[in-house]
């Protein structure tokens, strides 16, 4: 059976692979909807008979509902309401990355009492990244959708927290692998993470949030993939990978296409570069109508 | 009529025609000139639409040929030879002072060189800014003329206007 699901996982990233090869054209880029969809099918029906399934009741209630909503979004948003869509589902990916390898981490504590080294290290990666995925992802969705103000967020000493966060939030990761057994620093990562989520996207202005969204879409992917890791799930592995790297070469071909960086981009700069001119006193030649084309 | 002495037209698109829902007009459009054996072509910027790809996307569900599609370093060269340029609500990636204007927000940002066609017929909804937030130069040029209005009204507007020649 092993074998079995093994080779299935091996199919389903070859998949996986193809089906974004085929995205990079619009000739192609249907097929490679329908590999990649294939491919997430294969993966999700091997797992459920290889894995670890302690009750099939709540799987088959979710499959059910998260298909319904699934299917309704895709059916109403409009293709304008596309990055909002994008943002909201890459938020559902880095919490559900987040949550795996937290539930991994009390699984193999209370099997062994204890944690090596590159697990931990992996399910500390795991549901930090994934935690700042999950609300920066809301706080996206929300600018986008009107929710939260659109406007760049400023405050003081706004990069000096940002950062102290971080380094607050390695050190207690560093905290957890050395002792496994303080689950709760783990939790305080969790809650640290979550906040920085909120704080890092906030100052990015609402039109930049497109950029955003893709950086997100790439931080879910190595969310997915460090809990690749902590599953020892090569598929899960390749397909976060595939997922950061396609988010981190859009997000550099978005910021290349209006030629700034990714820093100016995320620490809100274009936003509030004012308005240059209002054209008084130019001549303006409207059409009121169409007859006026005609010489 | 403008458009209809015009051998070479490209149109370039942009969240305008998103918002709007104009992508199948746009194809009405395209279909109708190419019929009098004018030549159309469409010019996508990297960002056009807040999404690369968004266009393209928006095009070929109205059944646009992806042919006809053309990025950026593919086009920009051959504005000069266009007759004309039709905008349709795309904004900040067709203004020349990316190009020239140091003090610009958009300065060295790349953008279709529409404004070097021999006319530039702009759409949109009204003179309100873009993306960027800033005024488009490109509005009061003189070979420029602005048609407002919703990309969908404007573009069937247009078709209804070709059909009665």
């Amino acid at each position: 059976m092993e074998v079995v699901s093994y080779l299935v996982y091996l199919i389903a990233s070859i998949l996986f692979i193809f089906g974004i090869k085929k995205l990079g054209s619009p000739k192609t880029a249907r097929q490679g909807n329908f590999l990649s969809a294939l491919a997430m099918f294969l993966a999700v029906v091997i797992t459920l008979f290889d894995q670890r399934v302690l009750t099939f009741e709540y799987i088959i209630i979710g499959i059910v509902v998260g298909s319904a909503i699934g299917a309704f979004m895709a059916i109403k948003v409009p293709m304008t309401g596309m990055p909002q869509m994008v943002g909201l589902l890459n938020g559902f990916g880095g919490g559900a990355s987040a949550l795996v390898a937290f539930a991994e981490y009390y699984h193999i504590l209370n099997k062994t009492n204890t944690l090596d080294i590159s697990t931990g290290v992996t399910i500390v990666l795991s549901v930090l990244i994934g935690a700042v995925t999950f609300t920066g992802s809301f706080i996206a969705f929300g600018k986008l959708q009107g929710f939260v103000t659109g406007k760049v967020v400023k405050y003081p000493l706004q990069n000096p927290i940002n950062i102290l966060l971080l380094l607050i939030v390695l050190g207690l990761g560093y905290y957890v692998v050395a002792n496994p057994t303080s689950d709760l620093i783990l939790l305080a990562v969790v809650g640290i993470s979550l906040l920085l989520g909120v704080l890092l996207v906030l100052p990015i202005g609402g039109a930049d949030m497109p950029v955003a969204v893709s950086l997100l879409n790439s931080y879910s992917g190595l969310a997915a993939s460090m809990t690749g890791f902590v599953l020892q799930n090569n598929m899960l592995i390749i397909a976060g990978a595939l997922v950061g790297a396609s988010g981190i070469i859009l997000t550099l071909i978005m910021c290349r296409g209006m030629n700034r960086s990714l820093m100016n981009v995320v620490l809100g700069g274009w936003a509030d570069a004012g308005s240059g001119g209002t054209g008084e006193g130019l001549v303006l030649k409207v059409m009121p109508n169409l007859l006026t084309l005609k010489n | 009529m403008i458009l209809d002495s015009a051998q070479s037209v490209v149109i370039v698109p942009g969240y305008g025609m998103a918002v709007a829902q104009a992508q199948h007009a746009v194809r009405d459009l395209t279909n109708i000139l190419e019929k009098k054996n004018i030549s159309v072509r469409f010019a996508i910027h990297p960002v056009a639409g807040r999404m690369p790809g968004h266009m393209n996307v928006l095009l070929a569900e109205a059944q646009v040929s992806y042919d006809k599609l053309f990025a950026l370093e593919d086009i920009n060269d051959d504005f000069p030879n266009v007759d004309v340029a039709l905008i349709i609500g795309a904004n900040d990636v067709v203004n020349p002072a990316a190009r020239h204007d140091k003090n610009s927000p958009i300065y060295g940002m790349p953008i279709l060189n529409v404004d070097y066609a021999k006319t530039v017929v702009v759409n949109k909804r009204s003179l309100n800014v873009g993306y960027a937030g800033i005024q488009n130069e490109l509005f009061f040029y003189p070979n420029t003329l602005m048609f407002f209005g919703s990309a969908k009204e404007a573009v069937n507007k247009l078709v209804n206007e070709i059909k009665e020649l």
